[in-house]
């Protein structure tokens, strides 16, 4: 933890000097990688078809240029602010960029509480040729890097499960994890988790990582391929996804992902998000056109991971809440 | 009363959980990355006192309870039922030994005390913090006694059992943590 130069300074000074150390730190880390920063929109006509996630979205109104024939002259053009700067960085390297990585405001709606800040940083880089596990490697470094040295579990998704409870989800049905007395005891209804990555989520986000080691780093591999978002099957076990998450105890870190590459498995998987966005009655953004476009010129073989910057902060700094490692937290924004 | 959403809950806020009024005592916005967002709460059960968690949905709404707190002042009991009066309406309400929560133990004439109703309902009863009240019995300390004994026990003006240090003696006014039921200090 940096020192500051004076202890009369505000806290918030104080704060604000320990990002800045901390936003150094992370571009000496890609610098001596030698991985490219870039950056990206927040605008952009398209958005992340994810069905936990909500979006901000704005109106663009044309003042008399560009606007297409037949446009009334008010029309406004419906833009969205990114969740992630994911599409914008797989486009990147659709076009033959190198290893690149971007240091992006986020935004996703109705996020607010003690981890969670509707704007928020997120780190996100790209490394051609690499597999899982050397992404996860190299992740675990930046995080040690800014957070500090702890020691390190690693698992996969199905033994975090064993660890914890005891029993695997891939061996029981899914009445009996519907029935089992661990959501009993944290009173979740059953009409609250309409499919079973729903019960999965629940029972991972809500009993099993709050299990996990409190001082140390926790890395879980091979997520279900329900929950694979934009990773490769698993070659050898195709109902495993080649997908890791970090853990400072019980907080996600980083999320990380040998990348999918074929675009009509990208589109196949955004068109089952929209139907099942519409069934949960959640607002449906158009398809990316231009993602889809750039991913049929052909992703290189890469894994990618998005880490939550301002969390790594929070270890830093100790702070009890995301808020309090923001100088304008949501509520004074 | 209405409905409220769980971006609505806060601390003490009082809903209706099971079809019982409950209190929220803490309220978490919890999510992951990639799933569905939900709030944990530790809700109080105002009939029965217990905490329980919950897990809401972000999003799902709950029925808000008719609870309200009124001030009122303790006038008399037959042993069976405790009857205090609004000192502003000089409304009166009767509540059974069973719904005092052992508030009865602490309670001078006119002491004023919490009450919470449920739509007319009085469901429990806070008396002041501390209570000041007289011993009126208690054995004199003997001597070597307190090589074993730290206290004695006590009766006070209430009824009420406690225990005291063994310096004090019948006739001394004793102040006493209604919340623990212990004994604070001296009292004037």
């Amino acid at each position: 933890m940096i020192e500051s130069t004076e202890n009369s300074e505000s806290p918030r000074l104080q704060l604000a000097r320990l990002r800045a150390f901390l936003f150094s730190k992370a571009r000496a880390f890609f610098a001596e990688r030698q991985i490219l920063e870039v950056d990206t929109p927040i605008v952009s006509q398209g958005v992340s078809t994810d069905v936990h996630l909500d979006f901000f979205s704005t109106q663009y109104h044309p003042l008399g240029y560009s606007r297409p024939i037949g446009l009334p002259k008010d029309a406004a053009q419906t833009a969205f602010l990114q969740t992630s700067p994911e599409p914008h960085l797989k486009r990147l390297l659709c076009a033959g960029f190198p290893d690149l990585y971007q240091i992006a405001k986020c935004f996703r709606n109705g996020e607010f509480g003690p981890l969670h800040n509707p704007e928020f940083t997120m780190v996100e880089w790209y490394r051609r040729g690499y597999q899982l596990e050397e992404m996860q490697a190299e992740t675990l470094a930046f995080c040690q890097c800014l957070a500090g040295e702890k020691p390190i579990r690693v698992l996969t998704w199905e033994d975090a499960w064993r660890k914890s409870l005891g029993f695997s989800p891939f061996e029981c049905s899914e009445s009996e994890l519907r029935s089992h007395p661990a959501l009993q005891k944290i009173g979740v209804q059953d009409k609250d988790l309409p499919t079973l990555p729903d019960v999965w989520n629940c029972f991972v986000s809500q009993i099993i990582e709050p299990t996990f080691d409190a001082n140390a780093y926790t890395i879980v591999r091979h997520f279900p391929i329900e929950q694979a978002s934009q990773s490769l099957p698993h070659p050898d076990h195709p109902q495993l996804a080649l997908r890791f998450e970090i853990y400072a105890g019980g907080m996600e870190l980083a999320n990380g992902y040998e990348e999918l590459l074929q675009p009509e498995e990208y589109r196949r998987r955004f068109v089952a998000d929209l139907v099942q966005r519409e069934g949960l009655q959640k607002p449906c953004p158009p398809l990316n056109d231009f993602f889809l476009k750039d991913l049929a010129g052909g992703l290189p073989a890469c894994s990618g991971v998005a880490v939550g910057f301002d969390r790594l902060v929070q270890l830093a700094s100790g702070a009890p809440t995301l808020g309090q490692c923001l100088l304008f937290p949501w509520g004074q924004h | 009363m209405g409905v409220v959403s769980t971006n609505e809950f806060r601390k003490r806020l009082r809903i209706m959980v099971d079809g019982q009024p409950c209190m929220i005592v803490e309220n978490e916005f919890v999510k992951p990355g990639k799933g569905q967002a939900f709030n944990r709460v530790k809700i109080k059960n105002l009939l029965n006192g217990r905490v329980i968690e919950r897990t809401y949905k972000s999003g799902d709404t709950a029925e808000e309870a008719d609870i309200t707190y009124t001030t009122m002042q303790f006038l008399y009991t037959n042993g069976e039922t405790y009857t205090f009066m609004d000192t502003k309406s000089y409304e009166q309400v009767e509540i059974p030994k069973d719904s005092m929560d052992g508030a009865e133990r602490w309670l001078l004439e006119n002491t004023e005390c919490e009450i919470a109703f449920w739509g007319d309902k009085p469901i429990s009863v806070t008396p002041p913090i501390f209570m000041d009240l007289v011993i009126t019995y208690t054995e004199p300390a003997v001597k070597g006694d307190t090589a074993n004994n730290v206290t004695k026990k006590a009766t006070v003006e209430t009824g009420a059992e406690i225990n005291i240090p063994l310096f004090l003696d019948q006739g001394m006014k004793v102040r006493v943590d209604t919340r623990t039921g212990e004994y604070v200090e001296r009292a004037k």
